[in-house]
C-alpha cells in the first residue's frame, strides 16, 4: 500500500500548488534605461 | 570516451575548439527594419568566443558533464555532509506550477497554497525537534547558525544582560567559530575528553556570568552522542546561558530523541542534509531555526501564521531580529523537504536514522582492523578513523583519499575534525545498500594493504582520473583566478 | 624524529625563539610544519607591533587548516621574513633556517628561561606522536 500513500502525498502537494497562481503575470516590467543598465553590467 | 579523451576533457577549455565562422544555429533573415544600436560602445569585439557547430558544443558540454561525480553516479560518503540520495519525485513536485511560477511579491491571497505548505512545514520541524517555533528564513546551515546566535543575543539584550562569550567544543564545525565572531561574541574553545564527549571539568571552568551560549553539535563531529548532555544542559542553564544545538547531524536522531527534550533552547537544521533536498554545487540550501517559547518573539521575519478566518499570513515576531534575507527563504527547497517528511511519515523518519546509524556502524566494524579508531565506542551516523597507522609508513590520509578515486568512490571528508590525527570521516547515509557498503569497504581494505606493501602507489594517486594529483599548495600559493588568452597571459 | 637544534628554545605550541645580539628570531618548529602540511599563507604583525609572550602572534594557513601562532617572547617586531611570506614553502623546507618568520626586540630576555629546552621539546613531541587518544 506504500504506492497509495505516495499518491496521497502527490495529491496533497498538487492541491497546495493549485491554491497558488498568477505568478506569471507578476513579472516585472523593465524600462529601456533598466535594460541598458543590465546590458552594461553584463 | 577513451581514457585519453577523458584526460583531454579535464584540462582543455572550449577556447581553441571549433573554427572561425562556424555557428551552432542559423538565424532566419531579418524581416523587420534594422535599427541602430543605442550606443556602439555597448558592442565589444575583444572577446574571442569559440565558434563551434551544434554537435561540437553539445558533445563538449555533455562530455564535461560526464566527468561530474554526484550521488546520482556513485557512493558519496562525505562525513558531516549527509550526501543522501534525493528522491526524483520531489523534483516533480517542486516544479508544480503553483510552486515554481509564483512570485514573492504576489498578493498574499494568491499564494495561500505555498503559505499553507510553509506553515505545515514549520509545524513538522517543531514536532521533530521538540521545539515551540520555527523560522524557515535562513538560506543555509551556517546562515541558520548565525540567525540562531543573533536570536539568542537579542533575547539576552532584551533581558538587559550583557554577555560576551560563546563556548564552542574543539571538535566543532569551523562555521560555529565564524558564527560566534560574526555575531560579535568572543569564542572560547572547550576541550573534548578521552571518550569524545565534552570535557565537563573544562566546561565548568569556562562557564560564568559572561557566557551567552554553548554551541554543541549533536551527535558531535566524531559521530558520537555526548553522553553527558542532560548534565551539560543543567550546567549551562544554571549560569543563565543558552544551549544551542548545531543540527547538521540531525540525520542520526530523527524520530529517536527530540533536541528540545534534551534541554536545548535553539537548533538549526540543514534541510539539504537531513531532509534530502539537493545539495552541493553551492546550493541553494535551507537552514531553518527552531526555538523554545522564550526565544520565539526574537525570531527573524517573516513567520507564517494563520488568521482567525483560517487565511495564512506573514507575521513579524514581537521583538524580531528582522529580515535575514530577501523575501521568505528558499521556497523550492521547502517543497522538497515537505514532500520528504510527508512521504516518509513518522515511522519512515525513524527508519532513516536507524539505517543511517546501522550503516555507519557496519563500516566501523568492517574497517576497524585496518584503520585506527580514535574513540573505542559505537558511532552514530558517521565514523571517524585516524590514518596514523598508515602515516607511520609514510602514507597520509590525503593519499588514501586520492587512491579511493581510482576505485571509483568519492573520498570521505579528510583532516576533520581537527582533534583527530590524519582524520578520515565517513558518513554512508541510510540510502546505501549493503552491496555498495561492501564494495567501499573492500576498496578501503585493499588500500590499507597497498599502504603497507606499495606506498608509492598511494602517494602518486589518482592514476585513473581525468587529472592526476593536483598541486593544492601551488593552487593556494599562486591562484589563477581567471582564464587569459595565451597572447595576453 | 631528528632532534631539534640546541641553540634555541621552544614553546608547547611548537614555536621556537633564538636569541641573538639584541634581537630574537622566531619561527615554527619542524614538527609544526610537518603536522600542518604544505603551508600557503602567513598572517603576521607588521614591524613596530608589540607582541606579548604566549599571546596570539598571528596565523598560519596550510592546505589542511588555519592555525594560530603564539609569541614565544614579548617585545617589538622589527622585521618580517619577506622571503618566507612570498614563498611559504621555505618554512616547510627549512623551518629553523631560511624559513624563520619574525625578528623581535625582546622586552625581557629572561623570558627565554621559561621556554622549553630542545630536549624537553623533543620529549613533548615524542609523546604527541605516540599518544593518540
Amino acid at each position: 500500500m506504500k504506492w497509495l500513500w505516495v499518491l496521497g502525498v502527490i495529491a496533497a502537494l498538487a492541491a497546495l500548488s493549485s491554491a497558488c497562481g498568477g505568478g506569471d503575470k507578476a513579472a516585472p516590467s523593465l524600462s529601456d534605461a533598466d535594460l541598458k543598465n543590465i546590458v552594461m553590467v553584463t | 570516451m577513451s581514457d585519453g579523451e577523458r584526460r583531454d576533457m579535464g584540462s582543455k577549455l572550449s577556447f581553441g575548439r571549433g573554427r572561425p565562422g562556424r555557428t551552432a544555429v542559423t538565424l532566419p533573415d531579418c524581416d523587420v527594419p534594422l535599427a541602430e544600436m543605442p550606443s556602439p560602445s555597448l558592442l565589444r569585439d575583444d572577446l574571442p568566443l569559440p565558434e563551434m557547430s551544434q554537435p561540437e558544443i553539445v558533445r563538449y558540454f555533455t562530455n564535461l558533464a560526464c566527468l561530474n561525480y554526484s550521488v546520482d553516479t556513485g557512493f558519496y560518503p562525505l562525513g558531516s555532509c549527509s550526501m543522501k540520495y534525493n528522491p526524483k519525485l520531489h523534483e516533480d513536485l517542486a516544479r508544480l506550477s503553483g510552486f515554481a511560477q509564483v512570485h514573492p511579491l504576489q498578493p498574499i491571497e494568491t499564494v495561500q497554497g505555498a503559505l499553507a505548505l510553509m506553515h505545515e512545514l514549520q509545524g513538522f520541524l517543531a514536532e521533530i525537534t521538540g521545539m515551540h517555533a520555527v523560522s524557515l528564513a535562513p538560506a543555509a546551515g551556517a546562515h541558520g547558525e548565525l540567525t540562531s546566535i543573533l536570536t539568542v543575543r537579542a533575547y539576552l539584550e532584551h533581558r538587559g544582560e550583557s554577555r560576551h562569550k560563546v563556548l564552542v567544543p574543539d571538535s566543532a564545525h569551523g562555521t560555529n567559530l565564524a558564527t560566534v565572531s560574526t555575531a560579535g561574541f568572543q569564542c572560547l574553545p572547550i576541550a573534548s575528553d578521552a571518550r569524545g564527549n565534552t570535557d565537563l571539568a573544562a566546561l565548568a571552568e569556562a562557564l560564568d556570568e559572561d557566557v551567552a551560549a554553548l554551541m554543541l553539535t549533536l551527535p558531535n563531529t566524531l559521530g558520537l552522542f555526548d553522553q553527558n548532555i542532560v548534565q551539560i544542559a543543567q550546567m549551562v542553564h544554571e549560569t543563565g546561558a543558552q544551549l544551542y544545538c548545531d543540527g547538521a547531524n540531525l540525520n542520526a536522531l530523527l524520530g529517536q530523541v527530540k533536541i528540545g527534550d534534551l534541554g536545548f533552547d535553539v537548533v538549526q537544521m540543514n534541510l539539504h542534509k537531513t531532509f534530502s533536498t539537493p545539495h552541493g554545487g553551492g546550493g541553494p540550501g535551507a537552514g531553518p531555526v527552531a526555538v523554545k517559547a522564550h526565544l520565539a518573539p526574537f525570531l527573524p521575519s517573516p513567520f507564517v501564521g494563520q488568521a482567525a478566518n483560517g487565511a495564512y499570513v506573514f507575521e513579524e515576531p514581537e521583538h524580531s531580529i528582522g529580515k535575514v534575507g530577501a523575501f521568505h527563504g528558499n521556497f523550492g527547497i521547502m517543497v522538497r523537504a515537505y514532500a520528504y517528511i510527508r512521504s516518509l511519515g513518522a515511522p519512515g523518519l525513524r527508519e532513516v536514522s536507524e539505517n543511517a546509524v546501522l550503516n555507519a556502524n557496519y563500516l566501523l566494524a568492517c574497517l576497524r582492523e585496518a584503520y585506527d579508531l580514535p574513540y573505542e565506542r559505537r558511532c552514530l551516523h558517521e565514523v571517524v578513523f585516524s590514518g596514523s597507522r598508515q602515516r607511520a609508513k609514510g602514507v597520509h590520509t590525503s593519499d588514501v583519499a586520492k587512491r579511493l578515486i581510482d576505485y571509483g568512490f568519492h573520498p570521505p571528508t579528510v583532516y576533520f575534525p581537527l582533534i583527530v590525527d590524519e582524520a578520515l570521516m565517513i558518513e554512508p547515509t541510510e540510502t546505501e545498500s549493503k552491496e555498495t557498503l561492501d564494495a567501499f569497504c573492500e576498496a578501503m581494505l585493499v588500500i590499507a594493504r597497498e599502504a603497507e606493501e606499495e606506498p608509492e602507489l598511494l602517494r602518486s594517486a589518482p592514476h585513473d582520473a581525468p587529472l592526476r594529483r593536483l598541486d593544492e599548495a601551488a593552487a593556494a600559493r599562486h591562484p589563477v583566478l581567471r582564464w587569459q588568452r595565451e597572447d595576453q597571459a | 624524529m631528528t632532534s631539534s637544534p640546541k641553540d634555541r628554545r621552544y614553546t608547547k605550541e611548537h614555536e621556537w625563539a633564538r636569541l641573538g645580539d639584541g634581537e630574537a628570531m622566531v619561527g615554527i618548529t619542524d614538527f609544526a610544519q610537518e603536522q600542518l602540511g604544505d603551508l600557503v599563507y602567513f598572517d603576521l604583525p607588521e614591524p613596530g607591533a608589540q607582541v606579548r609572550q604566549h599571546a596570539k602572534l598571528g596565523e598560519v594557513e596550510s592546505v589542511k587548516a588555519v592555525s594560530e601562532i603564539y609569541a614565544p617572547l614579548s617585545g617589538e617586531v622589527i622585521e618580517v621574513n619577506q622571503k618566507a611570506m612570498d614563498s611559504p614553502e621555505l618554512v616547510n623546507q627549512d623551518p629553523y633556517g631560511e624559513g624563520w618568520l619574525l625578528k623581535v626586540r625582546p622586552a625581557d630576555a629572561s623570558e627565554m628561561d621559561s621556554l622549553l629546552s630542545a630536549e624537553d621539546y623533543d620529549a613533548l613531541v615524542a609523546t604527541a606522536e605516540g599518544g593518540q587518544h
